[in-house]
């Protein structure tokens, strides 16, 4: 999900959890991070939709992925 | 490199490319491609990758229609992991700079993914693992296409690895091309174990889940003296082993020089030195190593061999060649040995070696028949063994 709207965007954007840092467009590299629910990432982009991008990603996130109001919302 | 123990069931020393036998059966054939077809191994990949994502699209299309479109993620999420730009980057350097061929290239990186998500603490995620397998399978398949080759039909040496390894699937391995294997069960009195001592290639059973681990193309050892794989060996290791196997070599042509000598004690009591088979095709190598006789000759392997029973002209020829090889030394041949019928997995198989055990024993009479006239043609002294009810 995360990386199906990050392709929608132009600039490179980056997931890091802790010193680890990979491509949030790769459904691959998210799934290595193993970012379980409560894990604190930091999002970053870079291009000419830099802002949107991670205005969008952290969106997602803060809407929980879209998985229903049930869900708390994490941090 | 990465050092595996299994149980020894053949021995001698084996150093070459893995051939990873995947629950589909297909070998990847090559692990590097020359300069000049690097365009091409592109566009094959590319090709591969394409006629992939079409077939999960048609698999997602068919499931949500047939069972709701929550069963059908799954392979929205193939398609996704598919579609991932950096995996096929990865893909495509490895093939542009590396040489690799697409095969390796998609096996190497597929189960390099693999492997981390079955670290993973966290059965959701290891399970992931098998997503992964399934992507690198369902791309070889595409990639290997219509080329899908079988064990006999190999052209360059390799050493198989696979999961296990059916009686009738050892026996058809190309002698010429097949230098020895591993699988990851199996035990020391499977009938495989038989069967790769009787090819005299080493082997390794009961290794254990390792085929994660390994990539067909890359380098392995097989030490079918100690039980030991090593995947990915070094430098060092392998020289050491290369020593070993040259050793080895020495030593059986050193005792090669006295298989001309007569077979007798001290006090001249001369005793006679049979071998034993499982194929015509064995017979040689008793020769070369100056057989007085085929002390048993065992025709079940004729049944495994084959995915027919063989009927009897089959049977007579298979006879025919190893009189005729002998030229006038005795052979004992048995007949169709029943308790293989216990020995054999259950399935299909058991089922048809049963109806071909007795269609065997049906056509007994005929069997000594062609033992008769194979005898008189050749004058060989061919003798029937374990036939009960038929001992004319």
């Amino acid at each position: 999900m995360i990386a199906k709207l990050a392709n929608r965007y132009r600039s490179q954007i980056s997931l890091t959890k802790g010193s680890l840092k990979i491509d949030a467009k790769s459904i691959l590299s998210i799934l290595t991070l193993v970012a379980e629910c409560g894990t604190e990432l930091v999002v970053e982009a870079e291009g000419p939709d830099a802002h949107d991008a991670v205005n969008g990603i952290t969106e997602l996130f803060h809407r929980n992925f879209d998985e229903g109001p049930d869900h708390p919302v994490p941090n | 490199m990465q050092r595996l123990q299994g149980i020894a069931v053949s021995p001698g020393v084996a150093i070459g490319e893995a051939l990873v036998m995947g629950n589909e059966g297909f070998r990847i054939p090559r692990r590097f491609v020359t300069r000049d077809a690097v365009e091409t191994e592109l566009d094959r990949l590319h090709h591969a990758l394409a006629s992939s994502a079409e077939q999960i699209e048609r698999n997602r299309d068919a499931i949500a229609h047939e069972l709701g479109r929550q069963y059908a993620a799954i392979f929205e999420a193939h398609l996704t992991m598919l579609r991932d730009a950096r995996l096929v980057d990865e893909l495509d350097q490895l093939i542009r700079e590396r040489q690799y061929s697409p095969e390796y290239a998609v096996s190497r990186v597929l189960r390099r993914y693999a492997k981390v998500f079955q670290q993973l603490d966290n059965s959701l995620m290891a399970e992931r693992a098998n997503d992964i397998f399934d992507i690198e399978q369902r791309i070889l398949s595409n990639l290997v296409g219509r080329r899908r080759e079988e064990f006999s039909k190999l052209e360059s040496p390799v050493l198989i690895l696979a999961h296990n390894l059916t009686p009738s699937e050892t026996a058809n391995l190309s002698r010429e091309f097949v230098r020895g294997f591993v699988t990851e069960i199996g035990g020391a009195g499977s009938h495989t174990a038989i069967v790769a001592e009787a090819l005299a290639i080493p082997a390794v059973v009961g290794v254990g889940n390792f085929l994660a681990d390994v990539s067909g193309g890359d380098m392995v050892i097989i030490d079918g003296n100690q039980g030991l794989v090593i995947l990915r060996p070094d430098e060092e290791t392998i020289a050491r082993y290369r020593q070993e196997a040259e050793a080895g070599r020495t030593r059986a042509e050193q005792l090669g020089q006295l298989r001309d000598l007569p077979a007798q004690t001290t006090d001249g009591t001369r005793i006679d030195l049979f071998g034993n088979i499982e194929f015509p095709n064995e017979v040689p190598a008793c020769l070369e190593r100056g057989a007085d006789g085929i002390g048993l000759f065992r025709t079940e392997f004729l049944y495994l061999g084959s995915e027919f029973a063989p009927n009897e002209q089959d049977q007579f020829e298979a006879y025919k060649s190893v009189a005729e090889q002998m030229q006038g030394r005795p052979v004992t041949i048995r007949t169709l040995d029943s308790a293989l019928t216990r020995s054999c997995p259950v399935g299909p198989m058991t089922r048809r070696i049963r109806s071909s055990g007795s269609a065997a024993f049906a056509s007994r009479s005929a069997i000594c028949r062609c033992f008769a006239r194979s005898s008189k043609r050749f004058s060989a002294r061919v003798r029937l063994a374990s036939c009960g009810s038929c001992s004319r």
